[in-house]
């Protein structure tokens, strides 16, 4: 994959001069610029306050704590910046020091609690989702939070990562299951279709929990996820040769294996 | 990628506009807006999307330029925020196979072509638009960045979270169905 060879250089040279034939229309720069300033002027500035906005307020609420949570629990992490100062705007500030960027921060809580209730909203929905084809439900998911509870303690953004991982290893088996059976045209077309939506909705979910803190490893899991969903998302009866793209980004990614590690699901809450 | 914010004035200009500073809110726009529009076009392939993405983008850079860390170039980062914009934004509207391009137009002057070359040229723009439409716009994104925009497939990796193999994967992919859709000019990239 890395040695292109000089045929593959040649093409990406052609390619390169004749897309740059395709007009570009002209930056509407001003334009652009005035709807910007319009949109920033409605805002809050920086504090992202209006995350209640999206959730309602019990979520929010829940949101909150488990924020509250992550916090305790990763203030011990490696910051190791110089320490912060409150600038007028209430933000914190990193000052002094060897680096003279500064980072302006929001507080860690408010920071995190959009996106974990987003992701506890997504999930739910995801779940729903499932439901609604007659799928697995959250009684018959397996129990991460009881496994929580037998001495094994989970941040609650771990425990939603876990579920949303177990949950992709289940239809990205029964993917290739299908079209390993030599399944009929409708039930392809019929699988194309669910799957694409089902992974439209699990891109969201990937993308919110990416954003939270994690080990490279597990990041790098959930962006190989991210992939083989957009590659799902957008599979269409047009156009059979993406179903062939999906198992062979699976295969070389050896991502199902490696969503069974990361998620061992049933074995592992016995 | 962007000539008109030096590195070393790059720190000074994003501290600027992270105090507050209008004129620099407009110098950080107008610094990488080109590269934003034109990526998000050539990734869309529509003009309108483009724009509202463009400005979405910015919108939300703005919002969270305190979270850029500076391990990369402050434009990786925003093109990373645009790619983020650009791919959930076509999710959401569900137009991507709706390609509008300026083809259109030219269809009309295709009858007053009078040389050869014209011609062949028109035919290359059909049918390599057409092939880009064809693409998943996950394949179609790193093609455009890589092939075109002259990212590295780290900076790809970066500026759309995903691994640098899978950049690597996608540009193959992409490349693969290209050649197979152009192979009627083979000859302009082959011995």
């Amino acid at each position: 994959m890395t040695d292109i060879g000089t045929e593959d250089e040649r093409f990406a040279a052609f390619l390169r001069s004749a897309v740059r034939q395709l007009d570009v229309p002209e930056t509407p720069r001003d334009a652009m610029w005035a709807a910007i300033a319009a949109r920033r002027q409605h805002r809050t500035p920086v504090q992202g306050a209006d995350w209640s906005t999206y959730v309602t307020p019990a979520v929010a609420r829940d949101a909150s704590a488990v924020a509250d949570t992550v916090h305790i629990i990763t203030s011990a992490d490696a910051d190791t910046r110089p320490p912060m100062q409150v600038d007028r705007h209430g933000l914190t500030v990193q000052s002094g020091g060897a680096s003279a960027r500064p980072v302006v921060r929001r507080s860690i809580p408010l920071r995190w609690a959009m996106p974990i209730a987003a992701a506890i909203l997504a999930v739910g929905v995801g779940i729903g989702n499932m439901a609604q084809f007659g799928r697995r439900t959250v009684a018959k998911t397996p129990s991460n939070i009881a496994l929580a509870g037998k001495g094994t303690p989970m941040l609650p953004t771990q425990m939603l990562t876990e579920q949303h991982l177990n949950q992709a290893r289940v239809e990205l088996v029964k993917f290739v299951a299908t079209s390993q059976q030599g399944a009929t045209q409708a039930e392809i077309q019929a699988s194309n279709q669910r799957m694409a939506n089902w992974a439209r909705q699990m891109m969201d979910v990937t993308r919110t929990l990416m954003s939270a803190p994690m080990d490279k490893r597990q990041h790098d899991l959930l962006a190989d996820l991210e992939n083989v969903l957009l590659q799902m998302s957008q599979l269409s009866n047009d156009m059979p040769d993406d179903n062939e793209f999906v198992r062979q980004t699976l295969e070389h990614d050896q991502l199902i294996q490696r969503l069974q590690s990361a998620a061992p699901g049933p074995q592992r809450a016995i | 990628m962007n000539a008109a914010v030096r590195p070393a004035d790059e720190l000074g200009l994003v501290n600027r506009v992270l105090a507050g500073d209008p004129a620099a809110e407009r110098e950080f726009y107008d610094a990488h807006v080109d590269g934003i529009y034109r990526l998000a076009y050539r990734v869309t392939g529509d003009a309108e999307l483009a724009r509202d993405f463009t400005q979405e983008a910015f919108v939300r850079a703005f919002d969270r330029l305190d979270q850029w860390r500076g391990e990369a170039a402050v434009s990786t980062w925003l093109r990373r925020v645009a790619m983020s914009v650009v791919l959930n934004g076509l999710e959401r509207t569900k137009t991507r196979a709706a390609r509008e391009t300026p083809l259109e137009d030219i269809d009309g002057e295709a009858t007053t072509a009078e040389t050869d070359t014209d011609a062949e040229s028109l035919e290359l723009k059909e049918r390599l638009s057409a092939a880009i439409d064809a693409l998943p716009v996950s394949q179609r994104s790193v093609v455009m960045m890589h092939d075109i925009e002259g990212f590295t497939h780290q900076e790809i990796a970066e500026s759309l979270g995903i691994t640098v193999s899978s950049s690597k994967v996608r540009l193959f992919r992409a490349r693969a169905q290209l050649r197979l859709a152009l192979s009627d000019f083979a000859e302009e990239w082959t011995p």
